[in-house]
């Protein structure tokens, strides 16, 4: 027995705990841990794809191009190049080279990772690895993910959500607040901005704060210049950089990581005529200095310029290979994007969430105490056991919702109210079966063993069904419903236990405490059978 | 207590049985069900408005030129007037589906703005605006998305803003404002003042903030959060039924912090916001691809379940116990979507829910009925199977009523609860959990005697 209790209070405690223990950015122990959903909030959701095979179509668009322009810049000769988009492949004519003889095993040990090179004559035929294929496709998606998060800042959003199904094309989106579709959907469809900006000469880069980089120049921005501020997690919050732009993501060919020539990873850049030529003028007049890479007014980088640069050149710095990676996405992101679609929008008004939200807590109460009377009235003292039960249910529930950190939606509420409705079930199959026992003539004692000990499989199989049915709506669901489907497998887990265990150990701590002749479990008026 | 013969009537039961069911079955393929936005593909927007005075018919007018399918329905609201209008299936171009929703959204909105009155506010603003701050507001906002030199971004919105300035003092709606300024990107220009002037109502505490510390009128320290000001004009429009009719009412309830000039706050809100005279509550856009989508999921959802079912109660009974639950079940899912057809709800996720919970729950009766069935042929030697069943469901029947009612209790309150969502979901459960009640006395157990008549004996 002394078990038995210790177990029920454990399960309140532990419940009251998860669901008031204050968070570490507030301290207050009043509001509850419940996550509310968008729609019990307002804010916006957006269910996005990016078109990942526009991505791939773009990739070998570019590489077109950029191996013929990279292997004729290294005695070769190439006649001329073409790529066909249904086939996944490039096509190089004409390609002869004086200095090296074996032309095919020549371009399989610089593209063969990538690429399955054939030789017909000539002419080679360049076919996407499956490898790179689903490289480029993954990228396309993390450059979006990486695009929306850098620019979703502007919308003023506190908390907004960005996640990646796995393993799939789709990004969801979900900001609490936001209301405002029409910039939600343009930061989600237009590129991000790039510029490359030289760094304000003999400006101290890496000062630890704003005041220390301006310190130089009197607490004022020189004329000519602007502070931006950086990305990066640690270092120096911000930069000066000179205010003209030198290269933007229209001057951007192409993107790769790459390696130095001491075979260190490297971020390989691949400009268009007009960016080298500025490129070039640019880096001859300021080798030493330093050339920030700014993404949606954001600083990304800012390497050191060696030497001058022209239209092909690498950026080198202690980069890891992941580090790399990251880089080329952060750029790509600003210059060559890929097509994002918008499948699904939910905008919820804040007033439609405030309502909802009342709404649901007064249908709640409401059907809680209708539940509680009826009980009451039919059971008499074993249904004031089984709203205590009830009680205790609703309390585990809001617990384990709090501690699994599940967010209530619209119809989670209606799930909730609807487990107000099921939980008692149990206890009207166990009350019922004790007032069998009772009839037939055993003792209160006995009827309620009996009782709980036979209705027990009935509750489990009759809860299963309705489990079996809500884990399916957890699979298959989407959004809100998901809400729905956790709030019933919660409400089926807990009604269990309380209208099973809690409400037999209010019995049996009643049986052995009073040891009555009689058992109050008839409706209100009727004393016995 | 007295026994009631159930499986003797059987018959009769049966034939009510299969009457509902076709009965269901031809309303459902000949009226059939309504599809929601969800399902179907398209927008569903709910709008508020302050007067009450505006009818269906009115938006109907006004909205039949953005699409003349439009469905509109009146939502019951204690102030003002709020409607919701649903335009599902259109005709859009392939991969074009979310400019399509956006230039729905628009037009709509513009209908609204019409409609209440709103039209010429960002035109009146517009007037009163100069060049300077209205460039300074377009490099800030960049409508055009340009990529370029801090020079030529702000050259390019000089001159834009001059136009728009020198368009303002001629045209009186701001369509035409941002036509005649730039007919090439007048749409771009047009949703880019819209955001730059927003409607006080429409705007979020955050997106405020944004703004404001875009702007940054009470000159704090770069970056620094606007959020008080913002909090305070948000919470005195919660205090004014959400439609802000004074903006000096709200400019005078706002506190600043010490040292700051209230003035220019005051004119920076004057010059910027407009009064707005519509809400949009909700707005919900599915494309075509996702709603199939959604669709084909919910459908696997209930075939799943039931398949789950039917194999959870052969496992703990037998198969013929299972295929007569399953029947009973189908029964009432039939009838339940033949009310949902008849009434002409319209079926959508939060109804698929319902759908399942009615799988799940309408089992929990016939359980414990069969329960009962497969104990009392067991503590016999020889058992008089009818006899059994019938026994068996009388000696259950108060707890398949008493389970039914407290579930039925709260179903009713979140039916009865004005919630639109919660009501269309609460229906089928309604019907639901009363049909179900119904088969687990009358078809389930019916059933499980002609299995053990005509195929297999379920005495062991």
């Amino acid at each position: 027995m002394r078990f038995r209790w210790t177990v029920i209070a454990l399960a309140v405690l532990v419940s009251l705990f998860v669901l008031f223990k204050p968070a570490d950015d507030e301290d207050s122990w009043k509001t509850p841990n419940i996550t509310l959903g968008l729609d019990l909030r307002g804010g916006i959701f957006m269910q996005l794809e990016v078109d990942t095979v526009d991505a791939l179509h773009q990739f070998i668009e570019e590489q077109a191009g950029s191996i013929k322009t990279s292997l004729q810049g290294d005695e070769f000769t190439v006649a001329g190049s073409d790529f066909d988009i249904e086939k996944e492949q490039v096509t190089l004519t004409g390609v002869t080279s004086s200095t090296k003889p074996e032309v095919l095993s020549e371009l399989n040990d610089r593209y063969g990772n990538d690429w399955i090179v054939k030789q017909e004559g000539s002419d080679f035929t360049f076919k996407v690895r499956d490898r790179k294929r689903s490289q480029v496709m993954d990228d396309a998606v993390s450059q979006a993910v990486y695009k929306i998060q850098n620019r979703i800042g502007e919308l003023g959003v506190t908390e907004p959500v960005i996640t990646r199904a796995l393993n799939s094309n789709r990004i969801i989106l979900e900001l609490a607040g936001a209301d405002d579709v029409e910039r939600v959907q343009k930061i989600v469809k237009e590129p991000g901005k790039l510029e490359w900006r030289l760094v304000h000469p003999n400006s101290p880069i890496g000062a630890p704060s704003e005041a220390e980089l301006l310190r130089p120049y009197g607490g004022t921005v020189p004329a000519g210049t602007k502070v931006f501020p950086t990305t990066a997690p640690n270092g120096s919050p911000s930069y000066l950089l000179l205010q003209e732009v030198k290269l933007t993501s229209r001057h951007i060919l192409d993107v790769h990581p790459s390696r130095d020539d001491r075979g260190l990873p490297a971020v390989g850049v691949t400009l268009n005529r007009e960016g080298g030529k500025i490129f070039e003028n640019t880096t001859k007049d300021n080798v030493g200095q330093f050339l920030a890479i700014v993404l949606d007014k954001k600083v990304l980088s800012y390497p050191r310029i060696e030497s001058m640069l022209s239209d092909r050149f690498i950026i080198r710095g202690q980069f890891t290979q992941q580090e790399v990676v990251d880089m080329v996405i952060k750029i790509k992101s600003g210059s060559l994007p890929a097509e994002v679609r918008i499948l699904e929008e939910r905008v919820i008004g804040p007033t439609l969430g405030r309502d909802a939200r009342n709404q649901g807590a007064i249908s709640a109460a409401i059907g809680l105490v209708l539940v509680i009377f009826f009980m009451m009235f039919w059971y008499s003292r074993a249904g004031v056991y089984s709203v205590l039960a009830l009680v205790l249910n609703l309390i585990l529930i809001l617990g384990i919702l709090a501690g699994l950190g599940a967010v209530l939606t619209l119809p989670g509420i209606a799930g909730f109210i609807l487990t107000i409705g099921m939980a008692v079930d149990a206890n009207v199959l166990v009350f019922e079966r004790i007032r069998e026992e009772l009839k037939k003539g055993q003792i209160p004692k006995q009827a309620v063993a009996i009782g709980f000990k036979t209705a027990f499989i009935t509750i489990m199989d009759a809860n299963i069904t309705t489990f079996i049915a809500a884990f399916c709506l957890l699979l298959m669901g989407e959004g809100p419903i998901k809400g729905f489907a956790v709030m019933l497998m919660i409400g089926i887990v807990c009604s269990i236990f309380t209208a099973v265990f809690c409400s037999h150990t209010f019995f049996l701590s009643y049986l052995a405490r009073k040891q009555p002749d009689t058992l109050g479990i008839w409706p209100i008026g009727r004393q016995n059978v | 207590m007295s026994q009631i013969d159930f499986i003797g009537k059987r018959g009769r039961f049966g034939a009510l049985s299969i009457i509902l069911v076709i009965a269901s079955l031809v309303l459902i393929f000949t009226k059939g069900v309504n599809k929601s936005v969800d399902f179907a593909g398209g927008s569903q927007i709910t709008v508020q408005f302050p007067s009450a005075e505006i009818n269906t018919a009115d938006v109907r007018a006004s909205v039949s030129h953005v699409d003349n399918k439009a469905q509109i329905v009146r939502n019951q609201v204690s102030t003002g007037s709020s409607f919701t209008v649903k335009i599902k299936e259109p005709e859009v171009e392939e991969g074009k589906e979310a400019e399509a929703s956006r230039a729905r959204r628009r037009q709509l909105e513009h209908a609204f703005a019409e409609l209440s009155g709103e039209g010429g506010t960002l035109a009146a603003i517009l007037k009163k605006t100069d060049v300077d701050s209205m460039t300074q507001a377009l490099v800030l906002e960049n409508p055009y998305g340009l990529n370029d030199t801090d020079e030529v971004i702000q050259s390019t919105y000089r001159s834009t803003a001059e136009k728009v300035v020198a368009a303002a003092a001629t045209q009186d709606s701001a369509e035409a404002i941002a036509q005649a300024a730039d007919a090439e990107r007048a749409d771009q220009l047009y949703s880019g003042l819209e955001l730059i002037y927003p409607a006080i109502n429409r705007t979020t505490a955050d997106l405020l903030n944004a703004l404001l510390i875009k702007t940054n009128p009470l000159q704090r320290p770069l970056g620094d959060s606007y959020k008080d000001i913002a909090d305070q004009v948000i919470k005195h429009r919660a205090t004014q039924s959400d439609f802000v009719t004074d903006l000096s009412g709200v400019l005078s309830a706002v506190q600043v912090k010490d040292g700051e000039d209230k003035a220019a706050l005051d004119s920076f809100f004057n010059n910027r916001f407009r009064l707005g005279n519509y809400n949009i509550t909700s707005n919900e856009t599915f494309s075509p691809s996702i709603a199939s989508e959604l669709l084909a999921h919910a459908w696997e959802a209930v075939l799943l379940a039931m398949a789950g079912i039917l194999i959870y109660i052969t496992i703990r009974f037998t198969l013929g116990y299972a295929l007569a639950s399953i029947l009973a079940l189908a029964h009432d899912v039939t009838i339940a979507l033949g009310a949902f057809s008849l009434v002409g709800l319209e079926l959508s996720n939060p109804v698929v829910a319902a759908f399942l919970t009615i799988v799940g729950y309408s089992l929990n009766d016939t359980i414990v009925v069969f329960d009962r069935i497969r104990d009392n042929l067991h503590s016999e030697r020889k058992p008089d199977v009818a006899e059994t069943l019938n026994r068996s469901i009388n000696e259950t029947l108060s707890r398949t009523l008493v389970t039914s009612l407290t579930t039925l209790l709260v179903v009713i309150v979140i039916y009865v609860g004005a919630n639109v969502t919660l009501s269309d979901f609460a229906f089928p459960l309604l019907i639901g959990i009363i049909v179900g009640t119904y088969s687990s006395i009358f078809v389930a157990s019916p059933c499980l005697l002609v299995w053990h008549n005509r195929f297999k004996s379920i005495v062991t």
